[in-house]
């Protein structure tokens, strides 16, 4: 659920994903909440996934272990880009954890902390 | 919404706060293809979205997720071993806003838990 991958490094990531009206978590013309998690965590995955491969190491699957400290100012809507970032903040093992935050047109949507598995 | 196609959810028992309901899965639904081929699990935010599609049709009204603290995902859900599932509910309304607590559940293991604060849109 993310459209680009626009920078990534070993510890930052940030995408842009254009809302369409035939997402399946799209609701009422909006992303809705379970769909603004589920970007956050993809923008970590393709971060994730970018460095590995530029370190050709096999692509693993990550699992949300947890989310934390989530609040949502607003949802966005259909035909509207946002623009998510997120950094790693500790890793220890399998899961890393991860604060995302998501934005449209500069505005403060919807941010928190995750934990993410990291089968191998 | 995911209901009806991914989920459906039967037997809603309310007791004061506390409901509880049964949930089938659709172990046929796309996203089970794509997450992930070949090794179908339940999306975590699947679970939470559902939280919020009962709440929302057991008090009659849309709502919208404000704030959450802590949110669980404890145990995969493969839709061909856990078709069946329990959700337990805690649903208290103060004013505009509505403060769920939920747990997804089988006999034997838990496999998510929720706790947020939603408000009617």
């Amino acid at each position: 659920m993310i459209d680009q991958l626009i920078t990534c490094d070993e510890v930052y990531s940030s995408t842009t994903f254009l809302i369409k009206a035939d997402n399946v978590l799209v609701e009422d013309g909006e992303l809705s909440e379970a769909g603004i998690i589920e970007n956050i965590a993809q923008t970590a995955a393709a971060g994730f996934g970018y460095i590995t491969q530029q370190n050709k190491k096999p692509i693993a699957a990550g699992y949300i272990a947890a989310v934390k400290n989530l609040e949502i100012f607003a949802l966005p809507k259909v035909g509207e880009i946002i623009e998510t970032s997120v950094a790693i903040t500790n890793q220890i093992f399998d899961v890393t954890i991860i604060s995302g935050s998501v934005k449209c047109n500069g505005t403060l949507l919807a941010s928190c902390e995750m934990k993410i598995y990291i089968k191998e | 919404m995911l209901h009806p196609d991914l989920f459906t959810f039967t037997d809603l028992q309310a007791e004061g706060d506390n409901l509880t309901t049964t949930i089938a899965l659709n172990e046929g639904h796309p996203i089970f293809k794509g997450h992930f081929p070949g090794q179908p699990v339940l999306p975590g935010v699947c679970m939470m979205q559902m939280v919020k599609e009962i709440t929302e049709v057991y008090i009659d009204k849309k709502i919208r997720l404000l704030k959450a603290r802590d949110l669980k995902f404890l145990s995969f859900i493969d839709p061909a071993e856990h078709s069946s599932i329990q959700m337990e509910l805690s649903v208290k309304t103060i004013n505009d806003e509505i403060k769920v607590d939920a747990r997804l559940l089988s006999d034997t293991i838990l496999f998510f838990k929720f706790s947020g604060l939603f408000i009617q849109r």
